[in-house]
């Protein structure tokens, strides 16, 4: 999508599953189970995506050029051949930045609200 | 890890892909390939290998992703509008489920009560039909599509030779063969090789125990790659001649015999006629190669045998790395050719073979036979379809009779898919509680047949990886069949009955409009009136005998005899070589030992009599015999040339060991085994049946005493010197087979004698234990095989005849039922047709009788065509198998049969015809 690329602000707020897929992917090439998987552990078990679902995100963030599929050279090692990786682009770790300073720009307000314990404690 | 790790198997993709067709299109056009991809990483990671549960809170994410994502679109997909809307319509034409709701299942509930015999007959043919269904996949699957419960055990092969000629026989391939693809294969690795023996087990203190024993290549192990619990596996220098024997042992047999001492290992145990060291535990239910827990070296011995000889041995390996089945295959073919150009003489007509595991030990040589069973397998699932378009035809009847009720839902504003939607769900309520039965059904039967399998005296040890359990595999193919039954019994009927209502009411009710059941449904209610009388002699019979059987007493006392087969299997040992003179000579040691064992045992304070036979009572070889002083074709007997009866040589002690006292005459003594004696025994039925009353001095002869394709030779006139009374107690169908005994000579060898021993006061399994210590004692080769009191042997039989008569019962009812459904069916069609003409009639005045005579007419017709078709079915199946087979009684059953049928036809009409003479005429032509 034209235009996008220039203020990742206009995309604002993601879903949360698109941020969930984009944080994924800031830390490394993944593939379909490996993000449904680290989903999973970030969420403590209560995000599982069904692949379908998954797709339907991937599908997404591929069209806005968010993410783009990962050559296999740039790979981990012990990545599989078969399987097809997907690796954030950088217009996509500017917009999960912007909306991860929007959700920080919140917290204060949340924090003293009592809605969410102040750093430090668990 | 490759995708054949824990793949999910075909089933399952295919559910997950018809799940995704209810995701945007564009999903599945881009990405189908990775979705499936992390489908199947997803079942392996969170289902495979935890069962029922795992499996159904898999399934439970999976559909409710699918439901999220429609429920939930706008928020996820900010780009999806058109696809969603594209995507709505699509699905709801499809489908219409999507406002499937609680109220329709209470509907649902509420029609069972309201039409209480639909619901029971529809259950109950339902039921039948997904348990014979289900049994049959769960059976079929659990043996030839299973997966190897080991590391990646998919990636385990057998390698065998299929021999062009004969490709039924699956133990052509030797130790010359093992050699030398294990040198030149690369697409498979660690090829191995096992042969398996019965052996006698000899613990000190323990008595003796027959085990089943792996000779196992140490290759094996490498194949299977579990590591022991305790010490080792076996190492290739075990295989060396002069290597000491040595037996890794399960772990079972470790804690049961040896009370998991954890000092096990250095302990010896005898395995026939070697003592070996333990060297190794496995774990827990590892009973690799087929159902072993005792492994022991197999020596292949290339030097001593021919190219071609030797003793046949299974063989398997892992694919190589990389390499696929295909691969394996094309190399395997290669080495088969020049083998079999260079030796022409022996592997001229064998090609050599690589396949899943686990096919060469179910027989599955072909991809032919597999399709075969898939075939039976949806042949029977069709069962279902006929049962269940059975009950959508009582289904439509009803459904008709509601169309007041329809039409009014539709004025109302109900659209046609919602009231389709409700008739589906009334629909899958029936289906889903059928689905439910019928898989208890089939659970139940399941375990029977294991029961049968596993209890002792039952046929043999299943492999390892068969499990006969509802396994998730097989209760989602309910699942499916529930969903197909519920769209045939509700949606058939309610597409017809809404297309019907756009056209109009009128139709349904005018004239004429019995053609609606037109001649396809006519003909398939003939032709089920005309199976059901068919089978029903027949399922009543078998259904009969087996009860009579499973009822029938034995004749001796039976808790206190423990039989057993005598046996001397050759056995494979370090320098051992099996081969014809082996056998031979293991024969006449056989009996010798017999012989021997009996003089023990009759010393022995613990047991009352002894003595060996070549069968047990009421068993053994049929033969023809002539009766002396008649032309050769008996008149007493329905066979052509002479009298069948049912021949047992035994020891004079046979009958003194069940108790038996002879009626007439003598029993036998020593001297009658001697070479030259022309003695027989016969039983009552003998003495009755064949020579009418005396038997004491009257001469018979066996009729053929030749060989297979020798010239047919009468034996030497026998004489009768005594009469015993009918014993047995399994006499297997029908009237008591007569019996003939000829003395039993304990010098000519044998390969096979039975053994019963009648306890004396002390408890029987005392006296087994006793018994195999003294024939241990005596041979350590020596096997007791089927080691059981003659009770519980007969027990297992009856409760199998108990299992095979409910079985039959259940059948023969849903089929009875099924019939049943058609004729009300169509009496339902035919008064519904007629409303308005018995209406007007009625109102003109016409006769009750009448009336009711032309609305039976039809039905009668063609219950009557269908009895005629069926009787003639019935006579000639009894025909074809030759009449006596189940006895002259079942003629009478015949004329039952027919009454029976014609009953339950008529009284299914009853319903109908009390309908039709209900209509008052206002209200028939009110409907106008």
């Amino acid at each position: 999508m034209a235009g996008n690329e220039h203020d990742p602000g206009k995309e604002l707020p993601l879903s949360p599953l698109d941020f969930s897929v984009l944080l994924v992917l800031a830390e490394g090439a993944s593939y379909g189970y490996g993000i449904v998987k680290a989903i999973a552990e970030r969420s403590a078990g209560s995000v599982r995506l069904a692949p379908g679902n998954l797709y339907q995100v991937l599908d997404r963030l591929l069209e806005r050029a968010w993410i783009r599929e990962s050559d296999p050279s740039e790979l981990p090692d012990a990545a599989d051949g078969r399987r097809r990786y997907y690796a954030i682009t950088e217009v996509g770790r500017a917009v999960a930045a912007a909306e991860a300073r929007r959700l920080q720009a919140m917290l204060p307000t949340a924090i003293r609200l009592d809605l969410v314990p102040a750093k430090g404690t668990p | 890890m490759s995708a054949a790790n824990g793949s999910p198997g075909p089933v399952r993709e295919l559910a997950y892909r018809l799940l995704l067709r209810l995701h945007p299109p564009r999903v599945r056009e881009r990405h189908l390939a990775d979705v499936m991809e992390t489908f199947r990483d997803a079942w392996a990671a969170e289902v495979r290998g935890r069962g029922l549960g795992a499996e159904l809170a898999f399934w439970g994410r999976m559909v409710a992703g699918t439901v999220r994502w429609r429920r939930g679109g706008e928020q996820v997909a900010r780009n999806g509008a058109e696809h969603r809307g594209r995507w709505r319509m699509k699905t709801k034409a499809l489908f219409g489920v999507a406002k499937f709701s609680w109220l329709d299942v209470k509907l649902g509930l509420r029609m069972l009560r309201k039409y209480p015999a639909l619901a029971l007959v529809s259950v109950i043919g339902m039921s039948v039909a997904i348990a014979i269904a289900a049994g049959y996949y769960g059976a079929i699957g659990a043996m030839i599509d299973p997966s190897l419960p080991l590391d990646d055990g998919d990636r385990i092969v057998s390698v065998r030779y299929v021999d062009l000629t004969d490709p039924g026989d699956a133990m052509l391939q030797s130790a010359h063969d093992l050699v030398a693809w294990r040198d030149e294969l690369r697409s498979i690795r660690d090829l191995a090789a096992f042969r398996s023996e019965t052996r006698n087990l000899i613990v000190e203190g323990q008595g003796a125990d027959l085990v089943d024993v792996a000779q196992m290549t140490a290759a094996g192990f490498r194949v299977a790659r579990v590591a022991p619990v305790l010490g080792r596996t076996l190492l290739e220098e075990d295989e060396r001649e002069g290597a000491p024997p040595v037996v890794v042992i399960g772990y079972e047999e470790w804690q049961d015999r040896f009370d998991g001492d954890p000092a096990i290992l250095g302990h010896t145990v005898r395995l026939g006629s070697t003592v070996h060291t333990v060297v190794g535990v496995m774990p827990a239910d590892f009973r690799f190669p087929r159902h072993h827990r005792f492994w022991i070296p197999l020596h292949l011995d290339v030097n001593a045998y021919e190219r071609g000889d030797g003793p046949a041995i299974y063989m398997f390996g892992r694919l190589a790395e990389g390499a696929s089945l295909e691969q394996a295959q094309a190399e395997l073919s290669t080495i088969g050719q020049r083998n079999a150009q260079a030796y022409p003489r022996t592997h001229e007509r064998l090609r050599p073979r690589v396949s899943p595991y686990t096919h060469p030990f179910m027989n599955i040589d072909s991809l032919t036979q597999v399709a075969f069973f898939r075939t039976l397998q949806m042949a029977l699932a069709l069962l279902l379809v006929v049962v269940a378009l059975n009950v959508a035809v009582l289904v439509y009847a009803r459904t008709a009779s509601r169309a007041g009720e329809i039409a009014v839902r539709g004025a109302l504003g109900a659209s046609r898919k919602r009231v389709i939607t409700q008739l589906f769900a009334e629909a899958l309520v029936l289906s889903s509680i059928s689905a439910i039965l019928g898989l208890s059904l089939a659970a139940v039967g399941l375990r029977v047949v294991e029961y049968l399998n596993d209890a002792p005296g039952g046929d043999y040890e299943m492999p390892f990886w068969v499990d006969f359990g509802l396994t998730p595999g097989v209760v989602m193919y309910v699942a499916g069949l529930a969903i197909l039954a519920g769209l045939i019994i509700g949606v058939l009927p309610g597409l017809k009955v809404t297309g019907r209502l756009q056209a109009g009411l009128q139709q349904l009710t005018s004239r004429g409009s019995d053609k609606q059941l037109g001649r396809t449904w006519t003909g398939l209610i003939v032709l089920q009136v005309g199976i059901a009388v068919a089978i029903l002699p027949f399922a009543v019979y078998v259904a009969g005998q087996a009860v009579v059987v499973a009822s029938a007493e034995s004749q001796y006392p039976a808790e206190q005899i423990l039989r057993a087969n005598l046996r001397m299997r050759p056995e494979l040992g370090p320098s051992g070589v099996v081969n014809d003179e082996a056998v031979d000579g293991l024969d006449a040691r056989l009996v010798d030992r017999a012989a021997e064992l009996l003089r023990r045992l009759e010393a022995d304070p613990a047991i009352a009599r002894a003595s060996v036979a070549t069968s047990s009572p009421g068993q053994g070889p049929s033969r023809r015999i002539e009766v002396e002083g008649r032309s050769a074709p008996s008149e007493t007997a329905s066979a052509q040339n002479g009298t069948d009866v049912t021949t047992n040589t035994i020891e004079p002690d046979f009958f003194a060991v069940h108790d038996v006292r002879v009626v007439a005459g003598r029993a036998f003594v020593e001297a009658d085994a001697l070479e030259g004696s022309t003695v027989a025994i016969v039983d009552r039925v003998f003495a009755e049946q064949i020579l009418g009353g005396a038997a004491l001095g009257r001469r018979i002869r066996l009729a053929d005493t030749a060989g297979p394709g020798e010239e047919p030779e009468p034996g030497p006139w026998l004489e009768i010197v005594g009469v015993v009374p009918d014993f047995s107690a399994n006499d297997g169908w029908g009237p008591p087979d007569p019996k003939l005994y000829l003395p039993l000579s304990l010098t000519e060898p044998r390969g096979y004698l039975t053994l019963a021993v009648r306890a004396a006061d002390a408890s029987v399994p005392a006296v087994a234990r006793r018994l195999t210590e003294i024939a241990a004692a005596l041979d350590p080769s020596l096997q007791l095989d089927g080691l059981n009191t003659a009770a519980d042997v007969d027990r297992l039989d009856r409760q199998f005849m108990l299992f095979v008569a409910f079985g039959v019962a259940a059948v023969t009812l849903s089929v009875l039922l099924l019939s049943a459904t058609g004729i009300y069916a169509m009496m339902s069609f035919i008064v519904a047709g007629r409303r308005r003409e018995i209406g007007i009639r009625t109102a003109l005045g016409a006769d009750r009788g009448r009336v009711l005579a032309g609305v039976f007419a039809r039905a009668s017709a063609q219950l009557g065509a269908g009895v005629l078709a069926g009787l003639v079915l019935a006579a000639a199946v009894n025909e074809a198998t030759g009449g006596s087979q189940f006895g002259d009684d079942i003629l009478l059953l015949f004329p039952v049969v027919a009454l029976v049928m014609i009953s339950v036809g008529l009284l299914s009409a009853l319903g109908p015809a009390r309908r039709a003479l209900d209509v008052q005429p206002t209200e028939a032509l009110r409907g106008e």
